[in-house]
């Protein structure tokens, strides 16, 4: 009982500081940007205005497109759920890292049926940009968790973190892959093509509105959260001591953020073609580490 | 080729009667039946480019309506105006359209507004009035009568074409309400995959009837206030232009001092739009950043024009035959010194993202425009600058200080929307030293011309060369101190056409950014509606749907 | 007498058939349908019965039962019936889809009355299942190369059993040439074992017992048998290069057809697979890397293919290509790491090999249960077309919820049965610390390009508006909404509850590895764990289902959703909902435009491979079809003669 009671402490705590870190984020780019910038804690009250409003809904749209939001956000927060963050303590034995990016993967496909189903052409167009890129990001997110199995010969969450013990050459250069392919899947600025807003009016989301809108929102920070996680957990070592790990924790994803957050703020929108060559190229050089990492460098 | 003044007037003389209406600006009156051949002369074998056709109800004076094509020379320095009588019986004249693509909106306005039919015109349908307008109800003429109007308005609608499902199409609607769009206008983009195959647009859901309140309401010198309202960027540049129009008509000589200062509040507003667009288009490519950055800069030039005018917008400071307030020499000093900190501030910023991988792939060879697109559809300014075409009414027609300033005409050939953005961004530069040549150079004297009186019916034409390209104003004067004839047309008006050829093949993505490149300005465009690119499709906007906003 | 229960599903077949072909209309259908659905029950439990009770059934019949022998090389008196857990593996799935596709066809089939002959679908329908089901449990290479060819022969029938559609037709004619071609490798091989190694004796055990010792004795011999026998075999299988006929073949048939052949029969040469890799020969590293490479290949390009169709049963045709590829690309690295020894390698030999039956198993399920709500919507709507459907699920709820959960499963996603087999194909592959990794990451990839085209397929059927105006459009009869949510019903228990289906592969691989089954490898509840030192990799199905739909209800019961009705927002314009709606066409440009060389390499070998390759042959063959007449009316004389003689020597 008491391990569940940490587990789930672990995801209020989660829970509670994802929309904050979205608001510092929020925050250092109004800076970076010579904006006075909106208090941090605005995310929250976005979220909270939000969550009580009612949903307005399209004529033409189905169950999926109302269920999926929760989908979503629980296949966001049991993937949480299985990472190690502000304790060791998760329930990585239910699930490996496979099953974790079949977790995303299925955020993804959940998004782009719900927001098909609006009838909405932007939001199709927008589920089509997405798709599209997390199909290749899979690609990219199955050629590191080649390199990382190989490194460690397992797949489980126990084993692959840290990677970094062994300081060899495939295991650096894959965590650096690994944090460039996070930035793609976080849809950060280059790769915001899926919610473009002025060129299809935030394509997915269009559709979406009150409640539907703020889990779908408090999903986006979720995966956010996730892929520093994922990035903190491969880097933090093993030794420690329990109780400096939430403040190393939390120090860590807060430079992660601030580090992806500058770098996102002098970037402008790739289109979508250009996104996906991008990507295509990342594929050999995925698999020249992975060719590394098998030759035990 | 004929360069001489006198070799081109001569050929003119053939044709028909020629009137010199002011320095320049020549009238050529003749026959329906020549309209063309005259009209190819000027626009494709003189080099010329046409620039607007106006229509005319001139039955109360000489018992005929009036249509008057403005080609504008750039070579010769010369503008030629050719006025064809059209019979009020039978209201029929040929169409020019087949020969100037460009023409195709100017004359479906003529029709709209006069009921002046024109022959051979590809496809004279409603261009600006709404389709459940009643037939032969024409708003410009001058008998129209208001109180019936409204009574056929509410009774008749005509219903909506039936639609085709095209094959593997579908439709994407870009506005009227759009954020990549900052005024209602409409344009649907016919898209396969992401690629765009075909667009079409709607536009005109703005228009206010300014030309009618001129006519009906306004006194000549009230005129320039609501002309300064036509657009919300660059109005200062009609003002100007119409100031100049009904000058030229009157033979009013400005004091220096006034044009010089004209001239200083034209190149500020010039400044403070191409960087607002500059802006804009770092928006719409995502890279926002960019976008605070240039706006940033842009608010110490919003500064500079509320110093020297007291506003930041809508100046107020023309009147036909000079300007209303002087610029002292504090206020020179003070914006020497912004300028120099903008120009310092914009090399640094400017070369900087204009050099970004992100903002160079994404609009290098996208939205061309070659030259004998832009060349048949007579594109103005940037536009026409950046795909290899030299135009500028600076240079070749020039008006205020302007010919006594030392400035390049910046030209690319890409025809892009890159050379498009380069295009503004050397104008810029130019910009700001022609303000500190103005500006050190300003002399003294009058603010405004003594005895401004304005004869009756007289043409004038006042050519401005407006951030987004050149602005025309056609000016006939009226009785009792009014404007009988009022047509502002706004380099939009010629560049939006062109939009739909850029964005045939281009990638959905994209599109947002072309239909920005050539700056639309859609408020000084807008009157209203179709333009139908694929004749079995037909979407028709209602009065009522605008109306509800929908 | 418990082995003649063996054969109580062929008579009833038979019966089926033949009382079914008697009549033209419905009543042709009803019987077959009736005798078909009661013999696949009694399939399924036979084959459980032996997978449970580790009882392998076994029956000798005797045709004539006074003969002993026939003065023939090949004693083709007896016939040798085995049902091991191999076969019972097939069977059951035989079972299970033949008795879905059986209820759904009882009112699918109706929607042919009055325009073809309903009985000649009874009879191909009852024999084509009462075939397939012979196929699976023969233990006789004679006479399985005769029920082979004649399974073909029946589903070639129903492929085109629209026989005024020349599409149709054609489709099966390239069908069945394909197959035929391929089965002439099979019967070449055949002869050469019956031949050269067992001295004419035709039992599969038997058999056995000559060609493992040739692996060591003659491996010239053996790896020459093993290429024919696979290339023989994946002309059904439809791996790549031979392919080509499935996408055209298997839209065709009616649609509870479709979901057999691509269920169950193209399972039969995947089955026959097992037989020849683990069975008659013993896995090598060369054999499990060029499986797995074929099998990588085949699931590579089938979905990539499968991602540009806009036919709904020709996508999920593709898809069969593209699943028959991680079936046997799970085969091959089960092959090879078996080869590699090793405790630790055993593991994910025993754990890939499992993965390949368990796939075959839920790919059965959720392509069957694809194709009938495909079919559903043919049965609806007429047609086929995803450009202009759409927006179904208001009309027909359940088929939409079975089509998702379908999809869901065949992509992979989390709680489904798709998950489970795809995870243990990964997990055995990617962590090996063999080339195999990469085959593992392509498949990882590809499941996504899955998950990619099954939103087209789900959301151009069911939920985005459609470009034509559907009316009164209800939802499909009882009969067939059993079936569709049996099957979805069996695809969400074989996700969560993945101890069932393994306990069922247990038995096999027991046999077949000596160093321990899948079973003893894993740790199974609450999750399924590949147990090493440490761990290899774990995954609970069970866990993230009830998670999955704890905090999804949770939230939405914490945030009640009050709705209100707009129209689309289309930017101010009218929404037009026949134009502002994108076509299947245009789903994924970019992405198809981003591995563009893909395609144009496809095409072109399609063009250097498939058209001249066909071209010329079409000449030889015409060549020699003139000389063949006359020699094939020659053989048949003297394989009449021969007959008549025996009777005579009988007599």
């Amino acid at each position: 009982m008491e391990y569940i009671a940490i587990v789930l402490a672990n995801i209020v705590a989660i829970l509670i500081i994802a929309p904050i870190i979205d608001g510092i984020e929020r925050k250092i780019k109004a800076k970076l940007q010579c904006r006075k910038g909106p208090p941090i804690l605005q995310t929250w009250y976005d979220l909270v205005k939000l969550f009580r409003r009612p949903s307005i809904v399209t004529e033409e749209y189905s169950l999926a497109y109302v269920i999926s939001p929760y989908i979503i956000f629980a296949n966001m927060t049991l993937a949480l759920a299985l990472v190690p963050s502000f304790t060791r303590i998760s329930l990585s034995f239910f699930g490996d890292i496979i099953v974790l990016v079949y977790l995303i993967a299925s955020s993804s496909i959940f998004l782009a049926i719900g927001s098909i189903s609006s009838g909405n052409v932007f939001a199709t167009i927008g589920a089509n940009r997405e798709i599209s890129l997390a199909t290749l990001s899979k690609l990219l997110m199955a050629l590191v968790l080649a390199t990382f199995a190989t490194l460690k010969r397992a797949l489980t969450l126990g084993s692959i973190f840290p990677i970094i013990p062994p300081y060899t050459l495939s295991a650096i250069i894959s965590i650096i892959l690994f944090a460039i392919i996070a930035y793609i899947d976080c849809y950060k600025l280059p790769f915001d093509i899926p919610e473009a807003e002025p060129e299809i009016i935030d394509g997915i989301l269009v559709e979406y509105s009150g409640k539907s809108l703020g889990v779908l929102k408090y999903s986006t920070y979720l995966k956010r959260i996730l892929l520093f996680t994922i990035i903190v957990d491969l880097i933090l070592p093993r030794n420690i001591p329990t109780l400096l790990l939430p403040i190393s924790y939390f120090t860590f994803l807060l430079a992660l953020s601030i580090t992806y957050v500058c770098v996102e703020t002098y970037f402008g929108r790739l289109r979508i073609d250009q996104a996906l060559k991008f990507m295509k190229t990342m594929v050999p050089i995925l698999l020249v580490v992975w060719f590394i990492a098998y030759l035990h460098y | 080729m004929l360069t001489s003044i006198t070799e081109i007037l001569n050929l003119l003389k053939k044709y028909g009667k020629v009137e010199k209406i002011h320095k320049d600006t020549y009238v050529v009156e003749i026959s329906p039946g020549k309209v063309r051949e005259l009209c190819e002369i000027l626009h494709w074998k003189l080099n010329g480019h046409f620039s607007v056709t106006v229509g005319s109800d001139e039955r109360p004076v000489n018992g005929y309506f009036g249509v008057y094509h403005v080609f504008l020379l750039d070579k010769q320095k010369l503008s030629v105006i050719v006025h064809v009588k059209v019979n009020p019986v039978t209201l029929k004249i040929p169409s020019i359209t087949p020969i100037i693509p460009g023409a195709n909106w100017h004359e479906r306005e003529a029709h709209d507004f006069f009921g002046i039919f024109f022959e051979e015109h590809p496809n004279l349908e409603r261009l600006i009035l709404p389709y459940d307008w009643p037939e032969g109800i024409h708003p410009l003429r001058k008998d129209v009568n208001v109180r019936e109007l409204r009574y056929k308005l509410l009774k008749k609608e005509t219903g909506l074409v039936v639609e085709k499902k095209a094959e593997e199409e579908y439709i994407v609607p870009i506005g009227p309400y759009h954020p990549a769009l900052h005024e209602p206008e409409y344009f649907e983009l016919y898209v396969e995959g992401e690629k765009i195959v075909d667009a079409r647009y709607k536009g005109f859901h703005v228009h206010r009837g300014i030309e009618k309140v001129a006519e009906e309401r306004l006194t000549i010198n009230q005129v320039p206030f609501i002309a300064e309202r036509i657009c919300g960027i660059c109005g200062y540049t009609h003002n100007v232009a119409y100031c100049q129009a009904v000058e030229n008509a009157a033979r009013i000589d400005v004091p220096l001092r006034a044009k010089y200062i004209r001239s200083i509040l034209l190149e500020i507003e010039r400044v403070h739009s191409h960087l607002l667009w500059f802006g804009v288009l770092f928006h719409l490519l995502g890279f926002d950043t960019g976008f605070m950055m240039t706006w940033l800069v842009r608010e110490k030039i919003m500064d500079l024009a509320e110093i020297l005018t007291g506003n930041r917008k809508n100046y107020g400071m023309n009147l036909v035959g000079g300007v209303r307030r002087d610029i002292n020499e504090e206020k020179i000093k003070l914006s020497l010194e912004t300028l120099d900190y903008v120009e310092y501030k914009l090399r640094k910023i400017l070369d900087k993202m204009l050099k970004l991988k992100e903002i160079t792939s994404r609009t290098k060879e996208i939205g061309l425009l070659s030259r004998e697109e832009a060349r048949k559809l007579s594109v103005v300014g940037p536009v026409a600058r950046a795909s290899g075409i030299s135009t500028d009414v600076r240079r070749y027609h020039p008006y205020a200080a302007y010919s006594e300033l030392e400035f390049k005409v910046p030209v690319y050939d890409a025809g892009d929307v890159y050379s498009r953005a380069l295009v503004r961004y050397d104008e810029i530069f130019e910009s700001i030293s022609m303000l500190k040549q103005l500006l050190k150079n300003i002399p003294k004297g009058d603010l405004t011309a003594e005895n401004v009186k304005v004869p009756e019916y007289r043409k004038g034409l006042g050519l401005t060369e407006a951030p987004r390209g050149e602005n025309v104003h056609l000016v006939i004067t009226g009785r009792e101190n009014k404007v009988y004839r009022w047509r502002p047309r706004a380099p939009s008006y010629n560049n939006v056409p062109s939009t739909l050829v850029m964005l045939k093949g281009e990638k959905l993505a994209d599109a947002p950014a072309i239909i920005a490149s050539i700056d639309p300005c859609f408020s000084c465009t807008d009157h209203v509606v179709v333009i139908d690119v694929r004749t079995n499709v037909k979407q028709v906007l209602r009065l009522k749907e605008i109306a509800r906003g929908k | 007498m418990a082995e003649y229960a063996i054969l109580a599903p062929i008579v009833l077949f038979v019966l089926g058939a033949v009382i079914s072909s008697v009549f033209k209309d419905k009543l042709g259908n009803y019987i077959s349908s009736f005798f078909s659905l009661i013999s696949s029950l009694i399939i399924c439990y036979l084959s459980l019965s032996v997978l449970f009770y580790n009882k392998v059934l076994e029956l000798q019949l005797r045709l004539i039962p006074e003969i002993t022998k026939l003065p023939l090389p090949i004693n083709l008196n007896v016939i040798y019936i085995k049902i091991d857990f191999l076969s019972a593996f097939f069977a059951l799935i035989l079972g299970i889809v033949g008795f879905a596709s059986s209820i759904y066809g009882i009112s699918y089939i109706n929607r042919y009355l009055h325009k073809q002959h309903l009985g000649f679908y009874g009879l191909n329908y009852a024999s084509f299942l009462c075939l397939m089901y012979l196929v699976f449990i023969i233990h006789d290479i004679f006479w399985f190369i005769v029920f082979w060819e004649l399974m073909t022969v029946t589903s070639q029938f129903l492929v085109s059993y629209e026989k005024e559609k020349i599409v149709a037709r054609k489709a099966a004619y390239k069908y069945f040439c394909m197959t035929k071609a391929g089965s002439e490798v099979i019967i070449v091989s055949a002869l050469i074992i019956l031949i050269i190694l067992s001295g004419m004796q035709t039992s599969f055990d038997t058999v056995k017992n000559y060609t493992e010792k040739l692996i060591v004795e003659n491996t010239i011999l053996a790896n020459v048998l093993l290429a024919m026998l696979f290339i023989g075999f994946s002309v059904k299988a439809s791996l790549v290069p031979f392919h080509t006929w499935l996408p055209d073949a298997h839209p065709e048939a009616p649609s509870n057809v479709s979901a057999l052949l691509s269920g169950v029969m193209i399972k039969t040469a995947v089955y026959m697979f097992f037989r020849v890799f683990y069975f008659f020969f013993k896995p090598t590293i060369y054999w499990g890397y060029i499986v797995a490479t074929v099998g990588t290949i085949t699931l590579f390009v089938g979905t990539m293919y499968a991602i540009l169709q806009t036919d709904s049963k020709r996508l999920l045709a593709f898809h069969s290509i593209g699943q028959m590829g991680y079936i046997v690309l799970a085969l091959g690295a089960s092959m090879v790491l078996y080869s590699m020894g090793g405790e630790s390698y055993a593991i994910l030999a025993s754990a890939a090999f499992a993965a390949s039956l368990y796939h075959a198993l839920n790919h059965a399920m959720f392509k069957s249960l694809l194709f009938l709500t495909a079919g559903s919507v043919i049965y609806r709507t007429g047609s086929r077309n995803l450009n202009v459907l759409g927006g179904l699920a208001k009309f027909m709820p359940v088929t939409a919820i079975s089509a998702l959960i379908a999809s869901l499963s065949i992509s992979g996603i989390p709680p489904f049965n798709g998950f489970v087999s795809k995870w243990l194909i990964y997990s055995s592959t990617i962590p090996s610390f063999t080339p195999l990794t990469i085959y593992g990451v392509v498949a990882l990839f590809i499941s996504a390009v899955t998950a990619a085209s099954f939103v087209k397929y789900f959301t151009t059927l069911f939920t985005k508006p459609s470009a034509l105006e559907f009316k009164d459009i209800k939802e499909v009869p009882t009969v067939m909404l059993f079936s569709q949510v049996f099957l979805a019903v069996i695809c969400t228990i074989l996700g969560i509850y993945p101890v069932l289906p393994l306990t069922i592969i247990s038995p096999i691989s027991k046999l077949l590895f000596p160093l321990g089954d899948i079973l003893s490898y894993v740790k199974i509840l609450p999750g399924i764990a590949l147990l090493k030192v440490g761990f290899v990799s774990i995954n609970s199905p069970l866990i993230i289902a009830v998670s999955l739909t704890l905090i999804s209800s949770v939230t939405a019961a914490l945030l009640p959703h009050r709705v209100k009705k707009f129209s689309v927002w289309s930017c101010g314009v009218s929404f037009r909902k026949y134009l502002m709606n994108m076509p299947a066409d245009s789903y994924f440009k970019p992405f198809e435009e981003s591995f563009g060389e893909i395609y144009s390499t496809g095409k072109f070998l399609h063009k250097v491979l498939v058209e001249d390759f066909i071209r010329n042959y079409l000449f030889s063959s015409r060549v020699l079809a003139k000389i063949t007449e006359n020699f094939a009316a020659m053989l048949t004389l003297f394989v009449l003669i021969i007959i008549l003689m025996l009777l005579l020597h009988l007599g």
